[in-house]
């Protein structure tokens, strides 16, 4: 029982003081992360190149201090440089620093093993108790096993979680609630080096990578587990058209069965809707009729990473896609009843997301106010852009929006270090310092991962983080949804695995509590359907919390946490 | 009503005949008239004539602009070349019709080439500097665009075009703050341009100024009863303000006018569903899925500057 290790902790907060302001800082060399993206091109313009890659945030070694995966691209036809590191697992070591431990723990490939990775995905998929972890590919999927001893062993043939077609993003999900967890991965397009053909942009007849459309899409694919080490895998009825780039996962039904998203790259958008019955688990296809099929203008956007969060705080899940440029990034307000309103105008988005390639994202608390707020990893898609549209650039700023009562503004003074240029994909948000805020790491493309240390979250406000262990449904409650009252405004969280862009978030849930010194009432709805009253909380710590047995543990968060 | 035209084209037919076939005055005052009644083809015809009367010039400029009238722009840009090499010194108006006709041949490069050299010899000139702007922007070359639009509203700051080709500009390189003001001036020169005061309605919204974006939709309406893309506006503006009914009244309006309008029909459905009229909200949905099949995609206008390779 790994997270039963953790020590407990729980440091009363002190309050924060007013108007603090945060920002990002450049912490990747302190820290001793050293990962550079390889995206295999020679020049030649495989579309594959411009995909990759993500990161996942998970700690696979139990011992309370969030890890970090990363996902590696590999030597296409034509590429020179013929050599990859393949991808890297870093420990965090519990004093601002992570060490390379890909290859101690296995995951380290052998050159006949490399491919070209896209995302990945981790989660206790056998109920052991440990983060498990699938790597998506340009072609099958890999499943590692986590062995609880720090190292993992990979399963043959992806204990049948695998299809050959090109997956990028998945998520781990229960749509049939018998509490293992299952796999949702999301297929692009029906691409093979074989079938490349040269492109040109219309403007300039520059050598560019072929828009999506020159690609039939392909049916993404559910792999249901089958609680025996092995999955089954299917296509997705009704995503024959989809192009899919990003999967989330939310219960927007607000019927405790979870609802798939899909964000689909020129191609209208999904909303699965599921339902568990005796012959499986049955996909209905919703994103039109549920208004998050196209924007406002009822045209599809080239989708690219996606997230749910409660962005007014009106107690319903909100989603925000990121597009192209030139399409803003999307935020879709929550109405209830399935139906949401592309309100990107009146969230105070469109402005300012439209000349930004956008991928990776997260709606988080990054000032502990309670208010989620939003960040952007950008980055185009053509090194050449700026010679074909001249107000454009390949390496492009991250954005940071803060949330002032349900409206998003830019906030360029928090963005710091994540103002640099870079070719942005993946990003995750996750305390790897445990000092009491959300910091970032970011995959780019063809470019070195970063790690992005919040400054000054935690002194802006208390916050208080949870970490679920399910025991009646999946060992880690993802699809559990947590109601918090205290601090500014009543805060919904769910415990996702999986979101953002080809990358996943840190599995504990984040709240904000401003100048709170504690949640006054925490309550789970889990998984298995059962709902849990906890009572309050302090501030100041990561509570880890079982389903039926309350608040089992908490590591302290705060200053000092990092020595 | 039909009769008039043919009236107006017999009159001018017999002009020709009495005037003589080859006198060049007269061919080109016929293909003046012929241009003014609304016929390009027949004053291609006399221009021709007149070309093969007198290949001078003036000739084969009054060809080319007759061509590009009658939609032929290759042709036209054939005709304006010969001009160009034969006139003695530059000509605005030849620069101008020239790259006009580059730009809608599709050879907007070579457009810009000949609108920066006219552009050289008469910087004063704010339609070559208005063309050569707007050919820019057509070019995702935003911020060159921005520069000569601006140039060309300081020469001729009372041309209302100047500011709307500059709002578009501005918009298309996401300011869209810059973009407002800037179709904000267009609509106080030319109150009457409808499609100013609807860009300015749509810049507003994303700025979230729904107040202001309104008036910009309903200035339009005045102008153009009925236009579907400011009415689509305005319901939008109560969809996100949480008034249904309002939305659907906007919606079923712009319908009235264009029984497919795509965003319309999207937004319709969206109201509809807010109010539980599912069943029509349902039919809205399939009505939009045929628009949407049809590939129009008529609400589109920044992100068409989207670079979509091709193969080669």
């Amino acid at each position: 029982m790994a997270h039963l290790r953790l020590v407990f902790a729980a440091l009363l907060a002190a309050a924060p003081a007013a108007g603090e302001d945060f920002v990002f800082v450049d912490r990747t060399e302190e820290a001793g992360i050293r990962f550079h993206h390889e995206d295999g091109g020679s020049g030649r313009r495989y579309v594959i190149e411009i995909v990759g890659a993500g990161v996942v945030v998970f700690d696979y070694d139990g011992d309370g201090w969030p890890d970090l995966f990363f996902v590696n691209g590999h030597p296409l036809p034509g590429d020179s440089g013929g050599a990859t590191v393949g991808n890297r697992l870093f420990r965090n070591r519990g004093d601002g620093t992570f060490r390379d431990r890909t290859e101690a723990a296995g995951l380290l490939d052998p050159p006949d093993r490399l491919r070209y990775g896209m995302g990945a995905v981790a989660g206790d998929l056998d109920g052991d108790g440990d983060p498990d972890l699938l790597v998506t590919h340009f072609g099958e999927e890999r499943l590692f096993w986590n062995r609880g001893d720090g190292t993992f062993g990979e399963a043959s043939g992806a204990a049948g979680a695998t299809d050959p077609r090109w997956t990028t993003s998945a998520a781990l999900f229960d749509p049939d609630r018998d509490g293992d967890l299952d796999v949702y991965a999301a297929n692009y397009l029906d691409y093979a080096i074989e079938r490349h053909r040269d492109c040109v942009s219309p403007v300039r007849e520059l050598l560019a990578y072929c828009h999506p459309q020159e690609y039939p899409g392909a049916p993404d694919s559910f792999f249901e587990n089958l609680g025996d080490g092995t999955f089954r895998a299917s296509p997705v009825p009704g995503s024959e058209d989809g192009k899919g780039l990003g999967v989330v996962v939310s219960d927007v039904g607000e019927d405790g069965a979870p609802d798939v998203h899909v964000a689909n790259d020129t191609t209208p958008n999904f909303l699965f809707r599921t339902v568990a019955g005796p012959d499986g688990v049955r996909f209905f296809e919703e994103g039109l009729a549920s208004g998050v099929a196209y924007n406002e203008e009822g045209l599809p956007e080239a989708g690219m990473g996606n997230d749910f969060g409660d962005v007014d705080r009106d107690g319903l899940m909100d989603l925000v896609v990121t597009n192209f440029d030139f399409e803003t990034n999307t935020l879709y307000r929550n109405l209830g009843g399935r139906l949401f309103l592309d309100a990107t105008a009146s969230f105070g988005l469109g402005s300012e997301s439209l000349t930004e390639l956008a991928f990776g994202c997260d709606l988080a608390d990054f000032d502990n106010d309670g208010w989620l707020d939003l960040v952007v990893a950008n980055g185009h898609i053509l090194d050449n852009i700026a010679r074909i549209q001249s107000n454009l650039t390949f390496a492009q700023p991250g954005q940071v929006f803060t949330n002032d009562r349900g409206r998003l503004r830019r906030r360029r003074r928090s963005e710091g270090d994540f103002a640099r240029p870079r070719v942005g994909r993946g990003l995750a948000s996750f305390d790897y310092d445990l000092d009491g805020d959300l910091d970032l790491v970011l995959a780019n493309n063809r470019g070195p991962a970063e790690l992005l240390e919040n400054r000054g979250g935690a002194e802006a406000g208390n916050a208080v983080g949870l970490l679920l262990i399910g025991t009646e449904g999946n060992r880690e409650g993802v699809g559990a949804r947590v109601r918090l009252e205290g601090g500014p405004v009543v805060q919904q969280e769910e415990r996702r695995a999986g979101a953002s862009y080809l990358s996943q978030h840190d599995p504990v849930l984040w709240f904000g509590l401003g100048a709170a010194v504690g949640a006054d009432q925490v309550s789970v709805r889990w998984p298995s359907g059962k709902e849990e009253a906890l009572g309050s909380l302090p501030a100041g710590a990561v509570h880890v919390l079982k389903e039926g047995a309350g608040r089992v543990a908490g590591i302290g968060i705060g200053a000092g946490a990092v020595r | 009503m039909r009769l008039i035209p043919s009236l107006g084209a017999a009159l001018l037919l017999s002009a020709v005949l009495a005037s003589g076939a080859q006198d060049p005055e007269a061919l080109l005052r016929t293909g003046q008239r012929w241009l003014d009644a609304g016929n390009p083809r027949a004053a291609v015809e006399s221009f021709r004539r007149l070309v093969a009367a007198a290949p001078d010039s003036r000739s084969h400029y009054y060809l080319g602009v007759a061509l590009l009238q009658d939609d032929r722009p290759e042709e036209a840009v054939d005709a304006l070349r010969r001009a160009e090499s034969l006139a003695e010194i530059p000509n605005p108006a030849l620069t101008l019709s020239l790259g006009t006709a580059l730009l809608r041949s599709g050879e907007a490069e070579a457009a810009v080439l000949v609108l920066e050299e006219g552009a050289k010899h008469f910087p004063r000139a704010a339609p070559i500097l208005i063309q050569l702007g707007y050919t820019q922007y057509t070019r995702l070359d935003g911020i060159s665009a921005r520069a000569v639009l601006r140039r060309a509203r300081a020469v001729a700051p009372n041309n209302a075009q100047a500011p709307f080709y500059l709002g578009l500009a501005e918009a298309a390189l996401g300011a869209l703050e810059p973009a407002a003001e800037a179709f904000g001036k267009a609509v106080i020169l030319d109150p009457r341009n409808f499609e100013a005061h609807v860009a300015l309605g749509r810049t507003l919204s994303q700025l979230g100024r729904p107040e202001e974006a309104r008036e910009a939709y309903r200035a339009a309406l005045a102008e153009a009863p009925g236009l579907p893309a400011a009415l689509v506006g305005l319901g939008r503006l109560e969809l996100e303000e949480g008034r249904p009914e309002g939305a659907v009244a906007s919606f079923e309006a712009a319908l009235a006018a264009d029984p497919g309008h795509r965003q319309a029909l999207y937004n319709l459905a969206a109201a509809l569903s807010l109010l539980g009229r599912s069943e029509e909200a349902a039919q809205v949905r399939r009505r939009f899925a045929e628009a949407a099949a049809s590939g129009d995609d008529p609400g589109r206008s920044l992100s068409r500057t989207r670079s979509k390779a091709r193969p080669r």
